[in-house]
């Protein structure tokens, strides 16, 4: 993998727009928090992680840590009843009320996760009935309409 | 017991309707327990919706007779009894 940020045209030398940092193949970044890469080296394997081989990485200019990008605020739907039903009750946005587990920016790319549902309030069993589950969480607003741009 | 008319009335449906409401719930509480077989809440509530499902099938069953075939409590086959579906029943 060719990690240089700069090519030559002409004699040139023209900068590119930042790449993302490079990843070893033991999941390790240059530039992450063990330090910056230093020349044909590779980054020291976590204790216990068994050794994979590596292909020959060309030695990189430094690298700052990669930060998290921040995601936007969740839409947080108006608080509503769960019990009783009105008919200008609304199921709830794709956002959860229930908060995601904070340590889910550092999950390991490249793999699907699947969250695991939590037991809240249910609904009452006519409004389960008539939403097509009991469960608030999983009351959400596939076929409303058109998203409008 | 087996009154044809009632169904005509709407009685059937509104004895029916618990029965589907409870039944409903005691399907869906089963997909949370089967990926959630320990969650003391989820057991709490399928023991609930469960007692409620049999109250509300019994209740339908004083009315209308046997809802379904494994069910049948009487001395003889009463589940033939019932309207067919060409007299107006629905189960």
């Amino acid at each position: 993998m060719d990690c240089s940020n700069t090519q030559t045209v002409s004699g040139i030398r023209r900068p590119q727009i930042p790449e993302p940092p490079c990843r070893n193949t033991n999941g390790t970044t240059f530039g992450g928090p063990n330090g910056f890469g230093t020349p044909g080296n590779v980054l020291p394997l976590r204790p216990g992680t068994p050794a994979r081989p590596q292909p020959n990485m060309p030695s990189l200019p430094g690298r700052p840590p990669r930060q998290p990008d921040t995601p936007p605020a969740p839409i947080r739907p108006p608080k509503q009843p769960i019990d009783g039903y009105s008919s200008s009750a609304m199921p709830q946005t794709f956002a959860r009320q229930s908060s995601a587990p904070a340590d889910m920016e550092r999950l390991p790319y490249a793999m699907g996760y699947v969250p695991l549902q939590r037991w809240t309030q249910t609904y009452s069993l006519d409004r389960g009935l008539e939403r097509g589950t009991i469960f608030p969480d999983l009351d959400l607003p596939f076929g409303t309409g058109r998203s409008r741009r | 017991m087996m009154n044809v008319h009632d169904n005509q009335t709407g009685n059937e449906t509104t004895a029916m309707k618990p029965v589907y409401e409870t039944g409903f719930a005691l399907d869906d509480a089963l997909l949370y327990l089967d990926t959630h077989p320990d969650d003391p809440d989820a057991m709490e509530y399928y023991r609930y919706v469960r007692q409620a499902y049999e109250n509300a099938v019994h209740a339908y069953e004083q009315k209308y007779g046997p809802l379904m075939f494994g069910r049948v409590a009487d001395e003889s086959w009463s589940w033939i009894a019932g309207p067919w579906p060409w007299e107006g029943g629905k189960n």
